[in-house]
């Protein structure tokens, strides 16, 4: 019989969370940028029926585990890509996942009400977590031209749990904008302890 | 105290060196799986937040996501069992049996045959988590597992 292979220790470097409302990409990020094939945890969705924006999108599905991906820099080295649900009842995943994370990427809907209060939540959920010294904020579905003024008030808002924390636009469908949403969160500055 | 978050992220690039040298120490008792449950397809000693320390049978691409999910696998399920046992205990307190809430010690898993178990290995200095996975009677992979707990606990 061949021998079984072999591995010691860790393979990947960093570790970066996506979190992110509902529907709002983060499986779609993931998928768009990994190198690997993703670990698949995706049930047939029951809200996405009651959900308008998720039927005009075609969202059939959501993440009940948690979606994992890796993706390699430029100088070889891997970083592990987690996706969360972004559902409250899952909040089990968040507790397993966040606290273990290098980095963090939030996903936001940048073209729906309540957002603001919903960008709020997260940040919340993520500071209880201990988990927003490294961070980066993606706002999604911003029309073009209306960025600056866009990220205006999420900027605002971010500053109040990390000051430095980079807010960008970026469409999860787009390989470019998730790796420079993930290398963002890997360079941020981390906040200071106090902040949080 | 806790750590300040910088000691934390600085952290996780000595932890993939730890991770070898711990992953070293302990890969002759996965490696001895082998011979003793003979179908075994892959076995893995990981750490609770789902760290690789060692593993055999597993290529490149599938050790980082087997590390998180054996071991979100086990937290989840320890998360089940601690929901069930405090809940009933509190329905219950009043029973002379009285439900007693107990960590989770096996998971198992059966599909088309193969069998996947997982465990906890105690310890003072951060605890590990243990799978394998085999086409074996579930009662040959528990018995593996155990006594491959034994060896390593006799390490510890």
């Amino acid at each position: 019989m061949k021998p079984l292979k072999v591995i010691l220790g860790h393979t990947t470097s960093q570790q970066v969370v996506f979190v992110g409302p509902f529907g709002v990409g983060k499986t779609t990020a993931l998928r768009v940028i990994s190198d690997i094939a993703v670990v698949n945890t995706d049930v047939a969705s029951s809200e996405a029926c009651a959900d308008p924006e998720a039927q005009r999108q075609g969202k059939t599905e959501t993440t009940a585990g948690f979606d994992y991906g890796e993706w390699r820099f430029m100088d070889g080295s891997r970083v592990s890509l987690i996706g969360v649900p972004g559902q409250e009842r899952f909040k089990a995943m968040w507790d397993v996942m966040l606290p273990r994370s290098s980095a963090i990427v939030l996903w936001l809907y940048g073209n729906r009400e309540g957002q603001m209060a919903e960008c709020a939540k997260w940040l919340q959920a993520l500071a209880e977590r201990k988990a927003i010294a490294r961070l980066a904020v993606a706002v999604t579905r911003v029309p073009d031209g209306e960025a600056e003024q866009a990220l205006t008030p999420y900027r605002q808002l971010i500053s109040r749990y990390h000051p430095l924390a980079p807010v960008i636009t970026a469409d999860p469908r787009r390989q470019s904008d998730v790796i420079q949403a993930i290398t963002m969160a890997l360079t941020s500055p981390y906040a200071a302890i106090e902040q949080l | 105290m806790a750590l300040p978050y910088r000691s934390r992220f600085l952290t996780y690039k000595q932890w993939q060196m730890d991770s070898l040298a711990i992953g070293r120490r302990f890969s002759p008792f996965i490696e001895k799986m082998a011979s003793r449950i003979a179908q075994l397809q892959c076995a893995m000693l990981c750490t609770p937040d789902g760290f690789n320390l060692c593993s055999i049978g597993l290529n490149e691409e599938q050790v980082g996501k087997m590390a998180a999910l054996s071991s979100s696998l086990f937290s989840v399920g320890a998360a089940a069992v601690n929901s069930l046992t405090s809940e009933s205990a509190a329905n219950v307190a009043s029973s002379a049996e009285g439900s007693v809430s107990a960590p989770l010690n096996y998971l198992t898993l059966e599909a088309g045959g193969l069998q996947i178990v997982s465990t906890k290995i105690i310890r003072p200095a951060g605890d590990f988590i243990l799978m394998a996975a085999a086409r074996a009677p579930l009662g040959v992979v528990l018995v593996g597992v155990r006594s491959t707990v034994m060896d390593i606990q006799k390490l510890l």
